[in-house]
């Protein structure tokens, strides 16, 4: 060959960024530079990374007397602060929880202690004497976990109850209201599946009660009201449009953006809303739904799905009239029609690289799985050599934000009561503090309606507080408890030395000593001695008819023993006499009277 | 700190965290047991369906960490060329040339890593040729 005579010219493959990649469908020309990309991600424009591999983070171990590994694992996700996970033993025949950190770096004992190690010990048991490796769907509402066996019951009977399992406490069966929708009812729940959504527990292919062919309703979707109360039986949407069919049996279902998708093989139902007054059902797609039970991960507000057809996408987010699932399976229709078992299609999304992953087999015994780009909406592989048969995924976000100290409180309530000076209408309550930084809330109650009002707000020290204006002869109670940095501590009382009962009514005894003296032609001073009891205010009572009607003309305040009438007429006669009252007492008798002439001044 | 994915195994106890690793922890399937990078361009086709050129060399650029081990194979008019494998130390930006000199009118090319000590990153796959004839 000789030397050609052109010039010499260079071309770019790329950008890789325009690529459909179908290595499967070789004869298909796609635009684009790449017809294959196997372990790759896009790293950027033009740019292509080896993708990282995974590393064994722990392994799970059964309860025998010397621990084995599972021999599957069935679910992993975040929960809590953490993670669980759920393995599975043939040896034992149990399924068993796990509490795992963020990390996966240990495990949680069940106390609640952690323990680094490469290896978990279970939590608890979730199901025992189980012959058939289970599958596994979980959700967690409101910082319970709900448990939930794809074949948790079926016309002939009732196998699996589904679990709820709270922090540390004991794993329990899920307790569903009776047949007639009202409050809790005895029977257990076996749901096929359950999932949280929009503040409500969903679970479907429900079945309760002991007549299972009754029960079972493997196209029934059940739910509970907000706030995850009673699973109510009676209130259900149907997957589909007819009545009964287990041609519509629920797989499975997704939440993206305000929808939750359910799938059944052939079909997908949105529903939407926030509870039994406002659940929406709108059928989607009556030929492709759901290919498994995990078959479905959301990514960004797009529910991306395998359905027997292929990969599919749906908006997450529309309005009133349905957007029509988007098929995916176009450009790798080579690679989903070798699919085997894809009911056991395993999809995840990893956040890092913007893939969505469909885990799935190809008959060779190991999995395979391929990628989606959802920013460039190309796909990656597929790859044959991930090399192990996954089960399960789960994305597990550790918590990063900084754990907010709570207030300090009191140290301890208020002790040590006692009640003294107790009078007609005052009393006064005595504790010990049991935090000397602490302000002090006092309320008092009658006893006779028990019902406390806060008096006062003493404080930091203070350890007394006199009751004032209170009723004679009522029985009365009261109770204290410290403030702190917006805590409050227990209260002190009521008890029986915080109960108090005031004085009853007595009589005043009267002033004694008046005498009248005149200042000017109008106007005279009256003098008295007081009697010495607390509290005692001074009636004064004028008379201008010889005595024979008396009138009170002033209150004398407490402590005072004189004072001055004046407006008199200097052609009369008047008498005086005072009186000791007081609130709560009977008045005084008269002190007086005492006479004086205005004319004379005697 | 991102969010990441566990996998578990169908067949055993282990728990998996994705991406975060080289060796393919699992079954071995082909030669290696780590994950490599495998990309296969679609033809590019310079002077017409039924022109000639003589292809004289594909040129590949990417980065490593960790030094690398790539293989490069031709394909000229969907006919696999012997690949021809480049091997270094070092890390950063690197350039590699796999030398042809046939005639055709359709180019492709099949870029893998082989071992890997490293991570690799595929910047550009080119082409450089000599045009004989365009038709029309």
């Amino acid at each position: 060959m000789g030397f050609p005579q052109g010039k010499l010219a260079t071309l770019p493959f790329g950008p890789f960024t325009k690529f459909v990649v179908d290595s499967a469908n070789s004869s298909q020309e796609l635009t684009g530079a790449v017809r294959s990309a196997r372990n790759a991600y896009l790293s950027g424009i033009n740019r292509l990374s080896i993708r990282p591999g995974a590393q064994v983070a722990i392994t799970l171990m059964d309860d025998q007397g010397t621990p084995a590994p599972c021999t599957s694992v069935r679910y992993s996700s975040a929960f809590g602060n953490g993670s669980i996970a759920i393995g599975y033993s043939s040896v034992t025949q149990k399924v068993y929880l796990y509490r795992l950190d963020a990390g996966v770096t240990g495990y949680y004992d069940t106390g609640g202690t952690f323990h680094t190690s490469t290896t978990a010990v279970p939590q608890c048991v979730v199901w025992s004497s189980m012959t058939v490796v289970p599958d596994v769907l979980c959700t967690e509402g409101l910082g319970t976990l709900y448990i939930s066996h794809t074949v948790s019951s079926d016309a002939n009977g009732l196998y699996w109850p589904t679990k709820q399992y709270t922090d540390f406490n004991t794993i329990s069966n899920l307790p569903a209201s009776g047949t007639d929708g009202s409050s809790a009812g005895t029977d257990t729940a076996y749901f096929n599946g359950v999932i949280a959504f929009e503040q409500a527990l969903i679970g479907w292919g429900f079945g309760a009660g002991t007549t299972a062919a009754t029960a079972f309703r493997p196209e029934m979707i059940r739910y509970s009201p907000p706030s995850f109360g009673n699973l109510q039986v009676s209130d259900s949407i149907t997957l589909g449009d007819r009545v009964r069919s287990l041609a519509e049996r629920v797989i499975g279902a997704g939440v993206a953006g305000n929808c939750c998708y359910f799938g059944g093989a052939n079909m997908l139902t949105r529903l939407q809303g926030y509870g039994r007054d406002s659940w929406d059902k709108t059928p989607i797609d009556r030929s492709y739904g759901f290919s498994g039970p995990k078959s479905m991960v959301t990514a960004g507000d797009t529910l991306y799905y395998w359905s027997r057809r292929g990969p599919m996408r749906i908006a997450g987010f529309v309005g009133y009239y349905p957007v029509p699932p988007e098929p995916l399976w176009d450009a790798v229709a080579l690679t989903a029609t070798n699919v085997i078992n894809s009911s056991k299609i395993v999809a995840t999304f990893d956040a890092d690289r913007d893939q969505v992953l469909f885990m799935y087999d190809m008959g060779s015994g190991v999995r395979a799985f391929c990628a989606f780009d959802v920013q460039r909406n190309v796909w990656l592989g597929p790859d044959s050599d991930f090399g192990i048969s996954v089960s399960c995924a789960g994305i597990i976000q550790p918590y990063t934000a900084s754990t907010a100290t709570p207030p300090t409180g009191p140290a301890g309530p208020p002790t040590s009561a006692s009640t003294t000076s107790i009078g007609q209408s005052t009393a006064q309550a005595n504790w010990a503090a049991g935090d000397s930084s602490a302000q002090t809330e006092v309320s008092l109650a009658p006893q006779s309606t028990g019902v406390f009002s806060v008096i006062a707000m003493l404080g930091a020290g203070v350890s007394s507080y006199t009751f004032t204006s209170l009723s004679v002869s009522t029985p009365y109670e009261w109770r204290v408890r410290h403030v702190l940095n917006g805590q409050y501590s227990s209260y002190l009382g009521p008890t029986t030395p915080t109960e108090f009962t005031t004085a009853a009514s007595t009589t005043l005894l009267p002033p004694s000593g008046l005498s009248v003296t005149e200042l000017t032609a109008h106007s005279v001073s009256l003098n008295w001695t007081n009697s010495g009891e607390s509290g005692v205010s001074t009636e004064v009572w004028q008379s201008s008819d010889g005595g024979s009607t008396f009138g009170v003309i002033q209150t004398v305040a407490v402590g005072n023993s004189s004072t001055t009438v004046t407006g008199l007429n200097n052609t009369l006669t008047y008498e005086f006499e005072v009186r000791h009252t007081k609130p709560g007492s009977t008045s005084s008798s008269f002190a007086g009277p005492v006479t004086i002439d205005m004319a004379t001044g005697l | 700190m991102a969010a990441t994915v566990y996998l578990g195994e169908e067949v055993g106890g282990r728990l998996f965290r994705y991406g975060s690793g080289i060796t393919n922890i699992g079954q071995t399937v082909g030669a290696s047991a780590d994950y490599q990078l495998d990309v296969t361009t679609w033809d590019i086709v310079p002077a017409t369906e039924v022109g000639d050129n003589v292809f004289r060399s594909i040129d590949v650029t990417f980065t490593c960490t960790n030094g690398y081990n790539v293989g490069i194979t031709p394909i000229i008019d969907g006919v696999n060329l012997p690949e021809q494998t480049f091997n270094s130390a070092g890390t950063g930006e690197q350039q590699v040339q796999a030398f042809i000199a046939v005639r055709g009118a359709r180019i492709a090319a099949r870029v893998r890593t082989i071992t890997r000590s490293g991570d690799i990153e595929l910047h550009d796959i080119t082409t450089s040729f000599w045009t004989i004839r365009t038709n029309p």
